[in-house]
């Protein structure tokens, strides 16, 4: 990851325009959505009851979360017993702190990673390459945006945003790739098997996230369908791992549930390529395997949502069947939504892991609520609640005209003789319809749309005259 | 329940809604107390102004039940959505548990036209148009996700002799309205909008048919102002169009 | 020996222990199901795909369907599959094989160098210049066509990551209908979790290209399955028993 994340500075609708004004950017866009959101559909008929599964997974999370803290004690314990190290991280900083120690006690100056959204949020890469690290990205969509200098568009393919022209042309001017390297798929990708190859086989110090992470056996659910999860951990002599504190199962039933959902809802497989079960170091007679294994547990606001109204979110496995159904997203791409988390999931998340960032409110704005992404989620956050909490919260703090216009709207509407006058003036106002234009609402749908014109006799009126 | 958009902006749908429920044996009454369910103010955080409006329809449609009426219609899905789904919580969240009860009994009996209509369809006299029109059906993401009313509208239609519904790509997706969302974000509501244009545009129907005036408002302002214009029919006026002449209820 | 535990862990868990002291909120619109008895089992997928009477059928169908190649034969690897890998090894040039500790893998490493292939043990070194990783697994899943590997039993990971071919030898007692029968019995075996434990679904992929799949991004390009089963080659047995 590298790029700037342009929450700051910026507001949703300003970054939502260019991407809609963005025709390459929507077409890629929407390809991969489609291709996501059928090959999810297929996937999930092949199981009997996919809707049964989906409540029973989110029964079990339910229960992790009302037993998270306990259960973190139980894998936190039983990592220590493999011979594992844990790290408590509250903050961002607290994380970033201690990786970066690491990597420093151990002199290393490449750091080969894994995809990790949670290493994103906490912009480790800045700080490892800050101390001396040069850190690649080895999924091959986060090692093209890292050359890009951009940022991840989609939880699971960060660069479904580029084209395979738009690839071709950053791998010859950013890594030297020769002109003549072709743009079909199998060259692209063999050119970066080839260099990334070479970053396996050096890296000193492996870095991963955690798709779950299991108390029972203290054990790191890697699913990866590139094989660099599974390179990671067993070529650097030392893995550092990256998890969200609420990122667990209990035991194996859960954790097996969850991966029977967790692959189809993203890419329709029945299984990825990979799922790379890590516990514990190197054992006696293996050639190969981290001897050091690092397990930070990253807190940064994910523990002040417990028990409250977005207790839910902290159910999400990172699946991205929700971006893959928005209708949102499907026309501005993952950028838009300005930070680590796009779609519908970063649209609750943002808010509320960004909080001190105040751009970051408008996210919960960024829907028009149509449900679609709750249809889609495999353990059945109910993210169109989520997203009214979060509104109600942001009006809360409104400003004083915007408080005052649903005022105004609520003190007439809310008795049907004022009503009437209202709705009557706007009758008798029709002719006034054009000169709408002129407000900043007026003006913002009729940028586009005509402006529809009220009916000269209401239904009450025709009901009243007798129908 | 008239609901505010059809009061206001669509009066036809609130009459052949009327007709069509005559038609299929139904008496309709109309306690003109409501005003609006409260639904924009809601999707945009502010609950208080919402569950003050939505108190005075709340107290219109509880009239109606206590004299008798055995289900509340209403021609806009989002609005029976709000009725139905979204009532109870608002005045939970507000602190009127009083409301939220009698919520609860109001939303129990309320329906969606087409959804209510649908279990009448024998009741209606024999439906067709006065010549054949291919529609195609945009399904509203309220009534489709949270009422899961998914056939009604295409079965209702189909039984119209004349009328044949036609598959088009994305019918179910979003047509980027969202109340306040269309206001707030308008050049993505406008993308959204010209997505469904473009694959209405690839089936080329005659009429767009939808159960929510406030989607098919969004698409037919948004296709007027490019200079494509679609012709889009709410269900009702559908319905009522294709009644024959001398089944009109003549009071 | 135990690792060490940096920071104070009840110091990070007290805010969460804080807030669920209070109970949770439940979502009044959309609401969570009941939460299940401590009694009641998660449930398990049951998949359409699968024909619990003829595992090894599915297993074969379900390989393919992960864009990997599975050979079903009776009894040992038959020589004309040792043949063919001879042939195609020779094709891209002298390049070595290199096989896991598991003794299935061993011995067909052994009739692969008596054909005169370079065949050795499989290390960081050995692998990354390879042609082809053997290795055996300890269980195969017919639902999803998948087989694992455990890096006690192989001694390592690397033979099945990275030479660009994959040949997993595997006999049908080892077969299981499902991810739960391999995966749930992960916490209660008497045996502790080995340090690796990959679930193998066909080649390594990417879809990072315009979402089409690409074979060989990382790891292997092709894996071949050998399904060692008693009865003659490539007829299914029926009602092929997990051990």
């Amino acid at each position: 990851m590298s790029g700037q994340h342009q929450l700051a500075g910026t507001t949703l609708r300003s970054r939502m325009a260019d991407a809609v004004a963005d025709d390459r950017l929507r077409t890629n866009v929407a390809r991969a959505v489609d291709r996501f959101a059928t090959h999810r559909r297929e996937g999930l008929a092949e199981l009997e009851d996919p809707d049964g599964l989906r409540s029973a997974a989110r029964a079990l999370k339910q229960q992790v979360l009302a037993d998270l803290p306990g259960l973190l004690e139980r894998f936190a314990d039983q990592v220590l017993a493999r011979g594992g190290h844990v790290c408590w991280a509250p903050t961002a900083d607290d994380a970033r702190s201690y990786v970066v120690d690491v990597v420093r006690r151990h002199g290393a100056t490449r750091v080969a990673k894994s995809k990790s959204m949670a290493t994103e949020e906490i912009d480790l890469n800045t700080a490892l390459e800050a101390a001396g690290a040069q850190v690649v990205e080895t999924d091959l969509g986060e090692w093209i945006i890292q050359l890009a200098d951009e940022t991840p568009s989609h939880i699971i393919a960060p660069a479904l945003h580029r084209d395979r022209h738009q690839i071709h042309d950053l791998f010859v001017d950013t890594v030297g790739a020769e002109p003549a390297l072709g743009t079909e798929p199998t060259e692209l990708v063999g050119f970066a098997r080839g260099r990334l190859r070479e970053v396996f086989l050096a890296a000193e110090v492996g870095i991963t996230g955690a798709n779950i992470a299991v108390a029972e056996t203290g054990s790191i659910v890697l699913v990866t369908n590139e094989g660099n999860g599974r390179l990671v951990t067993a070529l650097p002599p030392v893995h550092v791992v990256v998890l969200g504190m609420e990122r667990l199962a209990a035991d194996w039933a859960q954790a097996e549930l969850l991966l029977a959902l967790l692959a189809r809802s993203a890419t329709g497989q029945r299984l990825s390529s990979y799922t790379n079960i890590v516990t514990g170091t190197r054992g006696d007679g293996e050639v190969d395997g981290a001897t050091e294994l690092h397990v930070v547990i990253l807190d940064n606001g994910r523990s002040q949502l417990l028990a409250g109204e977005y207790h839910e979110m902290l159910a999400c496995i990172r699946c991205g069947a929700c971006l893959n159904v928005c209708p949102v997203y499907r026309q501005v791409g993952g950028h838009a939504y300005g930070w680590v988390y796009p779609g519908p999931m970063g649209s609750v998340l943002t808010p509320l892991l960004a909080h001190d960032q105040p751009e970051a409110a408008e996210l919960a704005g960024a829907s028009t609520l149509c449900g679609a992404c709750m249809d889609a989620c495999p353990v059945q956050i109910p993210l169109q609640d989520l997203l009214l909490s979060l509104r109600r919260r942001k009006a809360e703090g409104a400003g004083a005209a915007e408080r005052a216009a649903w005022g105004a709207w609520a003190a007439a509407w809310s008795d049907a003789r004022r009503y009437g006058a209202t709705t009557r003036l706007a009758t008798w106002g029709r002719m006034v319809a054009p000169l709408a234009g002129r407000l900043p609402v007026g003006r913002s749908w009729g940028a586009g749309r005509t402006v529809p014109r009220p009916a000269a006799r209401r239904f009450r009126d025709r009901w009243r005259e007798g129908m | 329940m008239i609901t505010c958009v059809v009061d206001v902006v669509a009066p036809e749908v609130g009459e052949a809604s009327v007709r069509v429920l005559r038609a299929a044996g139904c008496e309709v009454s109309c306690d003109l107390a409501q005003t609006c369910c409260g639904q924009p103010a809601w999707n945009a955080g502010f609950a208080r102004d919402a569950a003050k409006v939505a108190r005075a329809t709340l107290g219109a449609l509880e009239s109606e039940l206590d004299r008798g009426a055995e289900a509340v219609v209403v021609p806009a899905g989002s609005c029976a959505t709000m009725v139905r789904q979204f009532w109870p919580e608002l005045f939970d969240v507000v602190g009127d548990g009083d409301a939220a009860a009698r919520a609860r009994r109001v939303g129990a009996r309320t329906y969606e036209l087409s959804e209510l209509v649908a279990t009448r369809a024998d009741a209606l006299p024999p439906l067709s148009l006065d010549r054949p029109m291919r529609v195609a059906v945009h399904q509203s993401c309220h009534m489709l996700r949270e009422l899961r009313i998914v056939e009604q509208p295409a079965s209702l239609l189909e039984a119209i002799d004349g009328c044949s519904p036609t598959a088009w790509d994305g019918a179910d997706r979003c047509c980027g309205f969202g109340g306040t969302f269309s206001v707030k974000l308008p050049e993505a509501s406008v993308a959204m909008a010209d997505e469904k244009l473009r694959a209405l545009a690839a089936v080329e129907p005659d009429l767009v048919v939808g159960c929510d005036t406030s989607c098919l408002m969004h698409l037919q302002t948004r296709s007027d102002a490019t200079g494509a214009p679609i012709h889009v029919r709410h269900l009702a006026e559908v319905l009522a169009a294709a009644l024959p002449a001398e089944a009109e209820d003549g009071r | 020996m135990t690792g060490t535990e940096h920071g104070d862990r009840a110091r990070f868990l007290a805010p969460a222990r804080e807030l669920l002291s209070g109970g949770i909120h439940p979502n009044p619109v959309h609401a969570p199901p009941p939460a299940p008895l401590p009694s009641d089992p998660v449930p398990e997928a049951v998949y359409v795909n699968l024909d619990p009477g003829d595992l090894v059928t599915s297993f074969a169908d379900a390989v393919a369907h992960a864009e990997g190649v599975c050979h079903v034969v009776g009894g040992d690897v038959p020589d004309r599959l040792l043949d063919r890998v001879v042939d195609e090894l020779g094709e891209r040039g002298d390049t070595p094989v290199v096989v896991s500790a598991e003794p299935e893998a061993r011995a067909v490493g052994e009739r692969l160098a008596a054909r005169g292939l370079r065949v050795a043990p499989a290390t960081p070194a050995t692998a990354a210049a390879a042609g082809l990783g053997v290795t055996s697994a300890v269980a195969a899943i017919a639902a999803t066509g998948s087989v694992v590997l455990d890096s006690r039993r192989a001694g390592g990971r690397v033979a099945s990551l990275l030479p660009s071919v994959h040949l997993c030898v595997v006999p049908v007692s080892r077969l299981y209908a499902t991810p739960a029968d391999v995966l749930r019995r992960l916490g209660s075996g008497a045996d502790a979790l080995p340090p690796s434990l990959v679930v193998v679904t066909g080649p390594s992929r990417t879809g990072d290209i315009e979402q089409l799949l690409t074979l060989g991004a990382h790891g292997p390009t092709a894996l071949h399955v050998v399904l060692m089963t008693d009865g003659q080659d490539a007829s299914p047995t029926s009602g092929s028993a997990a051990v």
